[in-house]
């Protein structure tokens, strides 16, 4: 997503997100694997907890693929980020088509993890204006209406690879949501629109979890997603 | 998220005069907007204040879309959800050296007549134009123009004001009447409250971008003020 760079983002923001008692994950996006590791070298002292690879960019590397479905690329993308980086790598995906493939190639490369889903692009348009909403024509399409996608993406990851670290994201907006999530695969939650819509959503969604589980094991949630990856 | 409860409701066809009160008090300055959420909404929407005192605060709303239609059928006692206020708000922006005129078209009229009460020494005139009287059944305020009422429109009424090349002017409006208003009164200092579609309010969607003298900025979290001659509104 736009933001101000890594200059001022070392500058203003690190600091602050070093004095929270939790783990930060910081997510990084570029044109080019230079870009990816020129900011892994400049973050990599910091003492975020791991490193989110986005993909998502659609700029078109030498192979003339975008770099987010080019399995080669994406092979040697993470390769070579692992043998500088300090901190876990994981990585960013889409919903693509061949998706089993990329995640493959990603962990082949050396890939600690993978966060699904990035947001699918959407648009809209105003029939009486007879024009675009957004400037760019389309942007990330977020929040609720994209949850299922984001289960079924999470869910067929997690039947290929039994033991991969996954962040799931895409919709989530209450605590059940949360656990719709947990028991498709995923193994930490993320929420992305939900903290637009309400920047207290994520609290709201941990004291109603920490409720839920006083009258539900983990384990029994978790096998349930364990069993229904084989059915 | 704060909770608020309707204390009354006044709706016409196109419009409502909404009152809520705040379960905690909150002080919105003019020109600052808070993003209103009804329960069976995923989001909520952008809206600036027309007045605000203590925990009491009232909306002028124009009736547009999805959620103002759904707003129009609320009923005292209900409740909705409040959060901000956010936005930078126009004492912050302006030259406080300057007495303004103040422009609104349609309900961007409301920060305008927020910031008339709250700063009256900064205001030269003040003009809120509505194109026809049926805002009158639920607004009844001076300096109320009604464009079918006395022919011209409240940019044409401006240019027979009385003011001074000192003057400034404030205005807040759909963005023809912004545009309309900046070639109008090209040689004044104009800051204008700019509205967008917002999905966030707080800089984190990047759904609000506008072009400025110092690249894209948003307009929820580094306007919705804004000094028309560091924007492109063309782009
Ligand atoms: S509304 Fe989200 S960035 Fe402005």
């Amino acid at each position: 997503m736009q933001n101000p760079g890594i200059e001022k983002f070392i500058q203003k923001d690190l600091p602050f997100l070093e004095t929270l008692n939790t783990n930060v994950i910081l997510s990084i996006g570029g044109d080019t694997k230079s870009d990816y590791l020129n900011l892994i070298e400049k973050l990599n002292n910091s003492n975020a907890a791991l490193f989110e690879l986005n993909l998502s960019c659609p700029n078109v590397g030498k192979s003339g693929i975008p770099l987010g479905i080019d399995e080669i690329a994406i092979f040697d993308l993470v390769k070579e980020t692992k043998k500088i980086s300090k901190k876990p790598i994981f990585v960013k995906f889409g919903v693509e088509t061949f998706l089993e493939d990329l995640v493959s190639a990603a962990v082949k490369g050396g890939a600690d993890g993978v966060t699904l889903i990035n947001s699918p692009k959407g648009m809209k348009i105003d029939i009486e204006k007879k024009t675009v909403i957004l400037k760019r024509g389309f942007g990330g399409y977020s929040g609720p209406a994209i949850k299922p996608i984001a289960l079924a993406t999470i869910f067929r990851i997690r039947r290929k690879f039994k033991d991969l670290p996954i962040i799931g994201m895409g919709g989530v907006f209450d605590y059940t949501d949360a656990i719709e999530f947990i028991m498709a695969g995923a193994n930490l939650v993320g929420i992305g629109a939900g903290v637009m819509a309400d920047p207290e959503m994520p609290i709201k969604i941990i004291n109603d979890l920490n409720k839920y589980f006083k009258k539900e094991k983990y384990e029994d949630i978790l096998s349930c997603a364990v069993e229904g990856y084989y059915v | 998220m704060v909770n608020t409860i309707v204390q009354d409701i006044k709706t016409t066809e196109n419009y409502i005069l909404l009152t809520i009160k705040t379960e905690k008090e909150i002080n919105i300055e003019p020109g600052q907007f808070v993003m209103l959420k009804l329960k069976q909404f995923d989001f909520g929407k952008p809206f600036s204040v027309i007045y605000q005192e203590g925990k009491i605060i009232k909306f002028l709303i124009a009736v547009v879309g999805k959620m103002t239609k759904e707003m129009k059928n609320l009923k005292i006692g209900d409740s909705l959800e409040l959060r901000g206020p956010y936005g930078i708000p126009f004492i912050e922006k302006l030259h406080k050296n300057k007495k303004y005129v103040l422009l609104g078209g349609d309900c961007g009229s409301a920060p305008l007549i927020h910031f008339s009460e709250k700063y009256p020494e900064l205001v030269r005139e003040q003009i809120y134009g509505f194109v026809i009287p049926e805002i009158k059944k639920i607004l009844n305020i001076k300096h109320l123009h009604i464009d079918i009422e006395e022919g011209i429109n409240p940019l044409q009424k401006a240019e027979n004001l009385n003011i001074s090349n000192d003057d400034g002017f404030l205005v807040c409006g759909s963005l023809n009447f912004i545009k309309y208003t900046q070639k109008k009164f090209m040689d004044y200092k104009i800051f204008a409250s700019l509205e967008a579609r917002m999905g966030c309010g707080i800089g984190m969607c990047k759904g609000c971008p506008i072009k400025t003298n110092d690249g894209i900025k948003m307009i929820c979290k580094d306007g919705p003020i804004f000094d028309l001659s560091e924007v492109d509104l063309e782009w």
